[in-house]
């Protein structure tokens, strides 16, 4: 039987009462009539003695879990529930003795049924059962208190699932928005770039639409992508811009979670270069040192901000900011100068 | 009749039915009895802790007993020598009782003797001045019960006989709720007293 195959089980007699009560006695019944067995055999006078003495055994158990636990432990009355139960357990021990001593004789006369144990083994018999009993019951409810607690934790985990894919979403079309707006312009231009621009943003999509979808992917690939996205700008830029990228590092196996610097280079070239109508700025910098990696963008700011004019403003900082709390939380920290006439972000991961 | 009896019908139990407290003396089953009828059998029952005659304890098999609390039973078929047993008398549930255990018997064979484990029989008794009315618990009725699985005892079947098994706490409670059960107990053999001494020996 598999892990899962137990929880299941598990689940199944911890979600039906019946189950879980039949079960238990069965376990009593078969541990005390080997318990009480006289001889090297079981026989009938066997199983109808532990029968007889489950009488005094249930009455006590479901008194304690039906009345004790419900009016005086759920209540947080311990002292009273004490007090009961030490009665109850009395109580229980004498009904014992009274059905071997008068109930037996009436109820299955013909049988010869003496009570076997002195009052004072009766009440530990009776006392562990309650005790148990007891322990079940508490037990059970911490059971699906930790159950609860855990589809509650999966639950969070699915909306914080949904809530990335739902940002990751907004970053793909809003830079597909815009760089066939670039396209758009060069072909209304007739630039003869305008085929690689299209391959570049074919190659750039490619990435976007079937290797990011991992939650992390490798840093080469994340990398390549950004020198695309920069190529893509410089085309369009022409060659008043000043636009450097600069990356040191050594790549080996690091992973880091995909488009995630792509918000902030798109809005540096937004803001920055595209805004200036006469030329403008961006320094792009990267530096990889292991399990750590710096990020910094500057860029000017442009005398027309175009971008105000556009509808959804600032979404792909926020979604970046939001997806770097949800995917890096301790894990990363995030510096934004918006100065005069320069904005820079700086960006410190910690890739794992 | 006796003798019969007690070779066929009574119980043998591996503990006694009396716990030393239960313990007490009764001078009237002192003397010689005979039992009724032509049988010729006879017990002799003393109370040797108070008689310096009979003082026997210290003894082999006798220093288990509570020295002025157990009684000598010899017990004669019409010509052997007799079997030693050493018997009390106890009250259970306003009933009289005498637990019987061997000590000494004819047969002197070191080798046989180390086969035999000593067992306890018990009956019912009813003092009078000349009269013991002696009833033994019923060995086919026991048996009845044991295998029509109605009785819930520890024993053990030996052959065609049945050995209890269970402790004297058990036992007394099987006596005390049972005991006035018809079947229980056989018919009563009766003894009549001869003298309040014992045969010379």
């Amino acid at each position: 039987m598999k892990l899962g195959d137990i929880r299941r089980f598990f689940l199944v007699v911890a979600g039906n009462r019946i189950i879980q009560h039949v079960l238990f006695w069965i376990a009593s019944f078969t541990f005390l009539v080997h318990f009480f067995m006289t001889s090297g055999e079981l026989t009938r006078v066997d199983f109808i003695y532990t029968l007889l003495f489950h009488i005094s055994l249930a009455t006590a158990v479901y008194v304690n879990i039906w009345l004790l636990i419900p009016v005086f432990l759920r209540k947080g009355r311990y002292l009273l529930y004490l007090c009961a139960a030490v009665v109850l357990i009395f109580l229980a021990a004498l009904l014992n003795r009274l059905t071997f001593e008068k109930l037996v004789d009436i109820i299955l006369p013909g049988y010869y049924f003496i009570s076997y144990y002195e009052l004072d083994d009766i009440l530990k018999f009776v006392f562990v059962y309650v005790a148990l009993s007891s322990l079940l019951k508490l037990s059970k409810g911490w059971f699906m208190l930790m159950e609860t607690n855990r589809k509650l934790l999966l639950m969070e985990k699915e909306k914080t699932a949904a809530e990335l894919q739902a940002l990751k979403s907004q970053v793909n079309p809003h830079f597909l928005f815009n760089s066939l707006n670039n396209i758009y312009s060069l072909a209304l231009n007739g630039s003869p770039t305008t085929p690689e621009v299209i391959l570049r943003l074919s190659d750039l999509m490619r990435y976007m639409l079937y290797e990011s979808n991992d939650s992390t992917v490798p840093i080469k690939k994340e990398l390549t992508c950004i020198k695309n996205y920069i190529e893509l700008q410089k085309l369009r830029s022409g060659t008043e811009a000043s636009i450097s990228y600069d990356f040191t590092g050594k790549i080996e196996d690091q992973r880091i979670a995909p488009l995630l610097f792509l918000p902030f280079i798109e809005n540096g070239f937004k803001h920055g270069v595209k805004g200036e109508t006469l030329g403008g700025f961006i320094n792009i910098r990267i530096e990889l040192d292991d399990k750590e990696l710096y990020f910094s963008i500057e860029n000017n700011k442009g005398l027309v901000d175009e971008v105000e004019k556009e509808q959804g403003k600032g979404i792909g900082l926020q979604n970046a900011k939001r997806r770097l709390e949800l995917i890096y939380p301790d894990r990363h920290l995030l510096e934004i100068e918006d100065k005069e006439n320069i904005y820079r972000v700086k960006l410190k991961l910690i890739l794992s | 009749m006796l003798v019969a009896i007690t070779v066929t019908s009574c119980i043998p139990s591996l503990f006694p039915l009396y716990k030393t407290s239960d313990l007490k003396t009764d001078s009237r089953l002192e003397g010689t009895w005979r039992e009724l009828g032509d049988t010729g059998y006879t017990w002799e029952v003393i109370n040797p802790g108070r008689s310096k005659e009979h003082r026997i304890f210290g003894m082999p098999g006798w220093d288990l007993f509570d020295s002025l609390r157990t009684y000598r039973l010899t017990s004669r078929s019409k010509d052997d020598m007799g079997c030693q047993f050493a018997v009390h008398v106890f009250t259970l549930g306003g009933q009289d009782y005498l637990n019987y255990y061997p000590v000494d018997w004819e047969v002197d064979h070191d080798f046989l003797s180390w086969h035999l484990v000593e067992t306890n029989i018990f009956s019912k008794v009813d003092i009078r001045k000349d009269t013991l009315i002696i009833r033994f618990f019923d060995s086919d009725f026991l048996e009845k019960l044991i295998t029509g699985q109605k009785i819930k005892i520890s024993y053990l079947k030996l052959d065609d006989r049945i050995l209890l098994m269970a402790p004297t706490d058990e036992l007394q409670q099987f006596v005390l709720k049972y005991g006035r059960d018809a079947g229980a107990f056989i018919e009563p053999d009766t003894l009549i007293r001869v003298s309040t001494q014992i045969a010379g020996r």
